[in-house]
């Protein structure tokens, strides 16, 4: 799967809808103005969406001088997916077959297979959060003794994966608990720098670009687009109707009559709720 | 030439995670960690200055391989350890 993603990503120029509307053109302007700035933008989700999976990209186009190995960037992060899986695996008592099932399974999830030769971002803030999952793992192993070196891994990869995604804060956040709780149950003195070297590598790498969204919206987390795409009421007519929705879209295939009718069926089930599938205040028009 | 930088960099600081922590799968993961690491920095760090361009990226990428391959070749212990050590051991000869 790995080699025909690499060769998919290598025959094929980037074409996917985000990428094509400000994923990449935003890497030509930061080149264009040699600093990452914001600049006007009509389409706002240039500047205010999380820049990290496009400073890799803007490496690659700098070194090389072509977009070609754009695609490089998410399969990377499939096969760093790949790795960190198998040691979270391990990390949870697994054996030598359930590590080599644990990185199969990055394989066999479709969006995955199909991001790897794209230029989306999703799949590198997959990856770093999992990395830094192993790493935390590690980490922990010997609560008593942690080591710097690991706690400046950790540190950068949380970073870069706030950086990638502004989601990875929420899966993040429970591990971030998980090595706090551990290092006051175990506290030792030398918890006390490990905590800072993690600290300061996450916010070294993520606290630029919230500055710099914070600047321009007033806010960190960004301004007009991260508004059109939260939900604008919580309840959990909003939860029933997300989740059935987001269940029937992993059902959908290219047959156009199969999609109809896992789409009746979803009308089906929310109805009986008195909620319809097209619920304004919580979808993206 | 100039795109061969970034595996360079990957597989020297791999290499460099390697010696400390001998683990192959977490050494790969530390070495692309810290690829991406010196790669998000390094961009938010010119950025003020109105420095990036191809000239500068390829200068501190060229240092920073210079730099890991010089603590690597430094490192003769692990030039002589740890470099039979990545061989599968099923093929080694002691096996």
């Amino acid at each position: 799967m790995a080699v025909c993603a690499f060769a998919s990503g290598l025959l094929s120029p980037p074409n996917n809808w985000d990428s094509m509307t400000y994923k990449l053109p935003r890497i030509h302007y930061w080149m264009q103005h040699r600093s990452l700035m914001v600049f006007p933008a009509h389409v706002t989700r240039l500047i205010e969406l999380n820049p990290g999976a496009g400073f890799t990209l803007l490496h690659f186009e700098l070194l090389s001088g072509t977009y070609k190995f754009f695609y490089l960037g998410q399969w990377i992060a499939a096969v760093a997916a790949t790795l960190a899986s198998s040691l979270i695996a391990r990390g949870l008592g697994g054996n030598r077959q359930t590590q080599l099932f644990a990185g199969a399974l990055i394989w066999s999830i479709p969006m995955a297979v199909l991001q790897a030769s794209s230029t989306q971002d999703d799949l590198t803030a997959a990856a770093w959060i999992l990395v830094f999952i192993a790493f935390t793992f590690k980490l922990l192993k010997d609560k008593s003794n942690p080591s710097p070196g690991l706690s400046f891994l950790t540190g950068t990869a949380l970073g870069i994966g706030l950086t990638t995604k502004g989601t990875v804060d929420f899966f993040a956040f429970p591990f971030c608990l998980w090595i706090g709780f551990e290092a006051l149950f175990h506290f030792r003195r030398r918890w006390i720098p490990c905590l800072a070297i993690i600290s300061i590598c996450t916010l070294a790498l993520a606290v630029p670009f919230l500055v710099r969204n914070n600047s321009v919206f007033g806010n960190p987390y960004g301004g007009p687009q991260r508004i059109m795409i939260t939900n604008q009421r919580w309840g959990l007519d909003v939860l029933l109707a997300n989740t059935a929705r987001n269940i029937g879209v992993n059902f959908a295939t290219s047959n156009r009559r199969h999609n109809s009718k896992v789409f009746r069926k979803t009308v089906d089930v929310l109805a009986p709720f008195g909620i319809t599938i097209n619920m304004e205040e919580a979808t993206f028009p | 030439m100039l795109v061969l930088l970034l595996p360079t960099a990957f597989l020297l600081l791999s290499l460099l995670a390697y010696q400390h922590i001998r683990e192959r799968r977490l050494s790969i993961l530390a070495g692309l960690t810290m690829t991406y690491g010196i790669l998000v920095g390094m961009t938010e760090a010119l950025s003020p200055f109105h420095a990036i361009t191809r000239f500068n990226i390829a200068l501190i990428w060229s240092c920073l391989v210079a730099v890991a391959g010089g603590l690597v070749l430094l490192r003769r212990r692990s030039c002589l350890l740890v470099l039979p050590d990545l061989r599968c051991p099923r093929l080694s000869y002691a096996e």
